[in-house]
């Protein structure tokens, strides 16, 4: 599959510190690639270099197939156009209207005429800021995040850049872009750059986990549970005496970790067709009642927590 | 430059749109109303503030003259300064420059439509500001001759727009918008200094400093090269404050 963004070896360092360190990863054209990592992880000095606002200290950066580590000015614009880009905080001349910011941003990007009128209609229908007469220099930061992703999509761009675009948002507005950015899913690719986990889990295809300048991992969402979130956590929950149960299972060989819980035991297993036989029959030799053992869901922040450890 | 009409029309929207419309227009049309008038009531003032039996001479125009070109070298010129003093650190940290030029906007056209825009607002109310300073003038005087009067102010004019393209150029390079006004000060304070030299004040910009006193005042003056040297110098530093924004990393 063709990517619309590929970087390699990309490096970003300043005298103090190194923001991005060697990351390589490429996102699949049409697909919803979600940028995850905490926050300073590197995501949007990563954002920055994407867009040739940023020259990377080494690597390449190739953007719908232009490499926009070697571009000039005049070649970037054009590619720019190409674009839609939500800063994480949106800024805003406060003089304008919603109408005037997407006017503006049509002029800049060269949208006019009746393709300008239906856009920016239909923009700020999607935005919730039709009947608002009030300038920008008022609205909430929720209503300015609306706008900026209104006029993100206004050039109807093949590659859309969110830097963090749904961390202002209450939870109706939350599930307005989530959904908006899921029906782009196969028309544009989106780089949805944030740490909100549970935005990525419903809306990315694939997912790439930065930490500390470096990548971390890549995959789709079920691959990256499967890789690290352990299919193997188990809970098994039990009606009798638990502490025995314990002793028992923390002498047998293909468990690797056990933890008690308030029902019974959580157990990560490292030899599941073994454990699906000895589970019942050492708890029907313990004498004790059987009610659950059923695999654990295990959800994108069980996968990124386990692998971005950090110190409290 | 990719993108300088629509950017150099919202420059332009912006201008009648916030209070920029009204700050250096209304400070120019204040010095043009107020010069002559002060200038008609400078004996007066004096003999009556000393509590005096003084005798002035009489006021003429050269003074009502005088007086513009003092006001303008002073006092508008430091409105011009402040006014531009954020044009591009102030959209830097605002996000409005980095959403512009995300849009396909080249940092040498958003440059170039910042200085044009603020050449602009200088230049209108500065041609604004003269005609009705040449009216009250010859209210006040019977008489307003417009050679000094549109030769001092023109040559003040290049001043301007040589300190609008220094407050961009250190706006552009700098963070903050104080340390731009005062530095943007600084040069001018430094250009006024130069111009005590001779040879700097006959053929460079410092001229430009002098020159339209003396030129208000009906003396022979040399103004060409100052004014020459002083457009190229502007020119020059709209080329390198291009340059320099688009080294600058959003």
């Amino acid at each position: 599959m063709t990517a619309s963004v590929a970087v390699e070896n990309l490096t970003k360092a300043y005298p103090a510190h190194t923001a991005v360190d060697h990351l390589t990863m490429s996102v699949p054209e049409g697909s919803v690639f979600g940028f995850l990592g905490p926050n300073g992880a590197g995501k949007t000095t990563t954002v920055r270099m994407i867009l040739g606002f940023a020259k990377p200290t080494a690597g390449t950066v190739t953007v719908l197939g232009h490499d926009v580590s070697t571009y000039g000015d005049s070649e970037l614009a054009r590619l720019r156009r190409r674009i839609g880009f939500l800063p994480d905080v949106p800024g805003f001349y406060p003089w304008m209207s919603a109408r005037d910011v997407l006017r503006f941003a049509a002029s800049l990007v060269g949208v006019k005429g009746e393709a300008l009128a239906r856009r920016t209609d239909s923009l700020l229908d999607l935005a919730g800021l039709s009947d608002v007469r009030q300038k920008v220099g008022g609205y909430s930061r929720g209503m300015k995040q609306r706008l900026g992703i209104a006029q993100a999509l206004i050039g109807a761009p093949d590659l859309l850049v969110l830097d963090e675009p749904t961390s202002a948002l209450d939870p109706i507005g939350r599930k307005a872009v989530l959904d908006m950015v899921a029906g782009l899913r196969g028309r544009t690719t989106v780089f949805f750059s944030t740490h909100i986990l549970g935005d990525v889990e419903r809306v990315c295809d694939a997912v790439a986990i930065l930490d500390e300048g470096r990548l971390v991992t890549e995959g789709s969402v079920e691959d990256l549970k499967t890789r690290y979130g352990g299919s193997s956590r188990y809970a098994l929950d039990v009606t009798g005496d638990v502490a025995r149960l314990r002793a028992v299972l923390g002498t047998e060989p293909w468990i690797g970790r056990l933890v008690d819980t308030a029902t019974g035991v959580e157990l990560t297993i490292t030899d599941l067709d073994l454990a699906r036989r000895r589970v019942p029959a050492i708890v029907a030799g313990l004498g004790i009642g059987l009610v659950r053992f059923e695999p654990i869901d295990v959800s994108l922040e069980d996968v990124f927590v386990s692998l971005v450890q950090r110190d409290a | 430059m990719t993108g300088i009409g629509p950017f150099l029309l919202k420059e332009l929207r912006e201008i009648t749109k916030t209070w920029r419309v009204y700050v250096l227009p209304f400070t120019l049309l204040l010095c043009a109303v107020a010069s002559p008038l002060l200038a008609k009531a400078t004996p007066y003032l004096v003999s009556t503030v000393a509590n005096l039996p003084l005798k002035l001479p009489d006021p003429t125009v050269t003074d009502a003259y005088a007086q513009w070109i003092k006001n303008l070298g002073q006092l508008a010129l430091l409105v011009v300064i402040v006014s531009f003093a954020s044009a591009v650190n102030g959209e830097r940290s605002s996000g409005t420059a980095s959403l512009a030029l995300s849009k396909g906007l080249t940092p040498t056209a958003f440059i170039v439509a910042k200085v044009t825009s603020a050449v602009a607002l200088v230049t209108v109310p500065t041609v604004l500001a003269t005609v009705v300073m040449a009216l009250v003038t010859r209210a006040t005087f019977g008489q307003a001759p417009w050679r000094p009067l549109v030769g001092s102010t023109a040559v003040w004019l290049v001043l301007a727009i040589w300190s609008v393209t220094v407050v961009i150029l250190l706006s552009t390079v700098l963070e903050s918008t104080s340390a731009t006004a005062g530095l943007g000060i600084a040069a001018w304070v430094a250009l006024a200094a130069l111009s005590a030299w001779g040879p700097a004040a006959r053929w460079s910009p410092a001229g430009l400093v002098p020159a339209p006193a003396t030129i208000a005042a009906g003396i022979d003056t040399p103004w060409v090269w100052p004014v020459v040297t002083g457009v190229v110098a502007a020119a020059v530093l709209v080329v390198v404050t291009a340059l320099l924004m688009r080294r600058r990393e959003l």
